[in-house]
């Protein structure tokens, strides 16, 4: 206890210092690496449009990894983002479509965001039900009432233009607006993470969480509002994709949790909790998605995308384990 | 004499209330078999169709495929793990024991490859879960999406259908007795075999051990790790028997075996059964018995939501609402 007290408070520091320094870098070698492999494969790679879809899809992807990677860090897991992702676009799609005014539309995606959140922590603390049973029950039921109410069809986007939409979807050059909302929400939350006790917190819960209460930190309050985080983000994200797709088909984005899983475990978030950078999920989610489309733009089907995710995901989930292993005999 | 016989009938009868919730929270197998028996009522009461001769042999035979999944899953969560690539395996089982089936070799044999390959990637789940201490949850997502997405590359566009000869083996696959699938046979031939490996065989022992307290069963000379090896190759091995299985019942292949229009399959409905059978996330603790009556419950609980005519959509709906509530009952249980 006491040992785990020490490496927990001293070590921890320095070697999660250590872990993300040096997942970041190799996220970015080999962001730059696939980037020139695939700028000279497939010609029309390096258009600023081809670079435009990566930022806009990576930022999708960025959004519900930051929220994925702060509740891994705490020791819990949310399987249910992309669902709740496709809800609250349908949310907003619905309204409106009852001429209510986009704004309050998304203030009511939002709050059904913050909802779905609360119930994934309700029942996970309250019941002390494993939290990937309960996320996987909610993943499949946000998903399947959106396949309900639209009994299987796409829903399409009946409101006028907005402002709105613009702010969320527009474009400054060849970045996307998505995307600079991403980088907002990667300093705040990186910010939030590691410079203030929330985020202390955070990390002193999922690293050691018998530790963390003798300490005084409140480990049910923080999951539940990692939670909320988490599902909140999502539907922020499920609100900006109206702005790039004037329909939702309730087949968008299957398996998007699993990729926002695979980019915050190869950012080097540790999948035992108590360790990881934002910045560094961030960037793996845009690698993935780089991969996605370069590989698309080569010819190759998407499915194996899917296949070539499993494999960096559990490849990484073992150097990420070999690393902390050496770290903690040293 | 007239107030003590009433004051003992209301005593008991208010035994009787508690004695049922007690059951219905501590002992799962009267939950299951109390919500099989509710399910069977409230759909007979929808409609007197549901015990006919066409609904009951769907019921058993979707049941049966299920139960024996569940089956598998449930030694893997008693011994502390998951495996949520049981659904993946079994698209590629049917798809191993129709290759070479179609190239020639005798069913038995292609049959024989599908196990074997199931046996494989219990091997590789277990390799790198407990060899390379990663999480299960996320070995097994891993190896679920990377089976999946190999399967749908290479064979969503193709059509495969059955070449292979007549085989006595298929024959025990497919079609029916009176109302009742062949398969379910094999369920019951399966679910006695492992029901004994489980609760009669030293094995069995070890599976409960390795999952309900790990250190003290390395410590009493239990070889944690070669259990789970067992428990893992268990898990898909059965799962890539029920997809050799398939092609008993339909001489094609789809490409999207095991998995609902919703993308997620056949690996949520075996969890599901299992948790509603009792078995325990934290390992140690579980029920064939209850489990297989669980996975008869839930394919009851589908073809009589399709009788009466809810979309498949919100049946899946359901079967996340079913998974909570059994959770929190049972947890309910456990606080007391």
């Amino acid at each position: 206890m006491l040992k785990d007290l020490q490496k927990n408070s001293g070590y921890l520091r320095k070697t999660s210092f250590l872990l993300n320094n040096r997942n970041v870098t190799i996220s970015v070698i080999l962001f730059i690496a696939f980037f020139i492999l695939f700028s000279n494969v497939a010609r029309g790679f390096f258009s600023p449009s081809m670079l435009t879809v990566i930022l806009l899809t990576g930022a999708e992807l960025g959004t519900l990894t930051i929220g994925i990677t702060l509740l891994l860090i705490s020791g819990e897991i949310d399987l249910s983002v992309a669902s709740v992702f496709v809800f609250s676009d349908y949310v907003v799609l619905i309204l409106s479509s009852f001429g209510i005014p986009l704004p309050i539309c998304f203030i009511f995606a939002l709050v059904y965001g913050a909802f779905a959140g609360y119930l994934n922590g309700f029942l996970t603390m309250k019941f002390s039900i494993p939290s990937f049973v309960v996320t996987l029950g909610t993943l499949i039921f946000w998903r399947s009432a959106v396949a309900g109410l639209t009994n299987g069809e796409p829903t399409y986007y009946t409101g006028g233009d907005s402002v709105l939409l613009r702010i969320l979807g527009g474009q400054i050059g060849i970045f996307p607006n998505q995307f600079l909302w991403l980088l907002v929400f990667v300093v705040i939350f990186s910010v939030i993470l590691n410079h203030s006790q929330f985020g202390n917190h955070i990390l002193a819960t999922g690293g050691n969480k018998e530790v963390a209460r003798a300490l005084g930190v409140d480990t049910y309050k923080i999951k539940r509002l990692c939670f909320m985080i988490s599902s909140t983000l999502a539907s922020f994200a499920g609100i900006s994709y109206l702005a790039r797709s004037s329909y939702l088909d309730p087949i968008v984005a299957t398996g998007m949790e699993f990729e926002a899983i695979a980019a915050t475990v190869i950012g080097g978030t540790l999948l035992s909790g108590g360790s990881g950078t934002i910045v560094g999920a961030t960037i793996c989610a845009f690698l993935l998605k780089e991969i996605q489309i370069g590989a698309g733009t080569y010819g190759i089907k998407a499915e194996y995308y899917k296949v070539a995710v499993g494999i960096l995901l559990v490849i990484s989930a073992i150097i990420n384990n070999l690393i902390t292993r050496k770290i903690f005999k040293a | 004499m007239d107030r003590n016989t009433s004051l003992s009938t209301s005593i008991s009868s208010r035994r009787v209330i508690d004695i049922i919730k007690d059951r219905i929270t501590f002992n799962p197998l009267y939950r299951v078999l109390l919500a099989l028996i509710a399910i069977f009522a409230v759909f007979t009461l929808f409609s007197r169709e549901f015990l006919s001769s066409m609904i009951m042999p769907g019921i058993l035979l979707l049941g049966a495929e299920l139960a024996i999944l569940s089956i598998g899953e449930t030694f893997v969560i008693i011994a502390g793990e998951i495996d949520l690539s049981v659904a993946s395996v079994y698209g590629w089982g049917a798809l191993f024991a129709l290759i070479p089936s179609n190239a020639g070799l005798p069913y038995p044999l292609s049959f024989l490859i599908a196990l074997a390959f199931g046996c494989f990637v219990g091997f590789i789940n277990w390799l790198i879960t407990v060899r390379f201490r990663v999480p299960a949850l996320i070995t097994t997502l891993g190896s679920m999406w990377v089976f999946r997405g190999l399967l749908m590359g290479l064979f969503a566009t193709t059509f495969l259908s059955f070449k292979g000869g007549e085989s006595w083996l298929l024959k025990t696959f497919g079609g029916q007795v009176g109302i009742i699938p062949r398969l379910f046979f094999w369920f019951l031939i399966i679910v006695a075999v492992f029901y004994i490996l489980l609760n009669y065989t030293k094995f069995g022992n070890w599976v409960y051990a390795t999952g309900g307290q790990k250190e003290t069963a390395r410590a009493l000379g239990v070889n944690t790790d070669k259990t789970k090896l067992a428990c893992f190759m268990i898990s898909s091995g059965l799962a890539a028997f029920a997809g050799a299985a398939y092609l008993g019942r339909m001489d094609w292949f789809l490409s999207r075996l095991g998995m609902s229009s919703m993308g997620f399959g056949l690996e949520t409905e075996a969890i599901v059964a299992s948790v509603m059978g009792g078995t325990a996330f934290t390992g140690g603790q579980g029920n064939l018995i209850a489990v297989s009556l669980a996975a008869f419950a839930l394919s009851s609980f589908r073809s009589g939501l399709i009788l009466i005519g809810v979309s498949s959509y919100w049946i899946d709906g359901g079967l996340a609402v079913l998974l909570i509530i059994f959770c929190v009952i049972r947890s309910l249980g456990q606080a007391r």
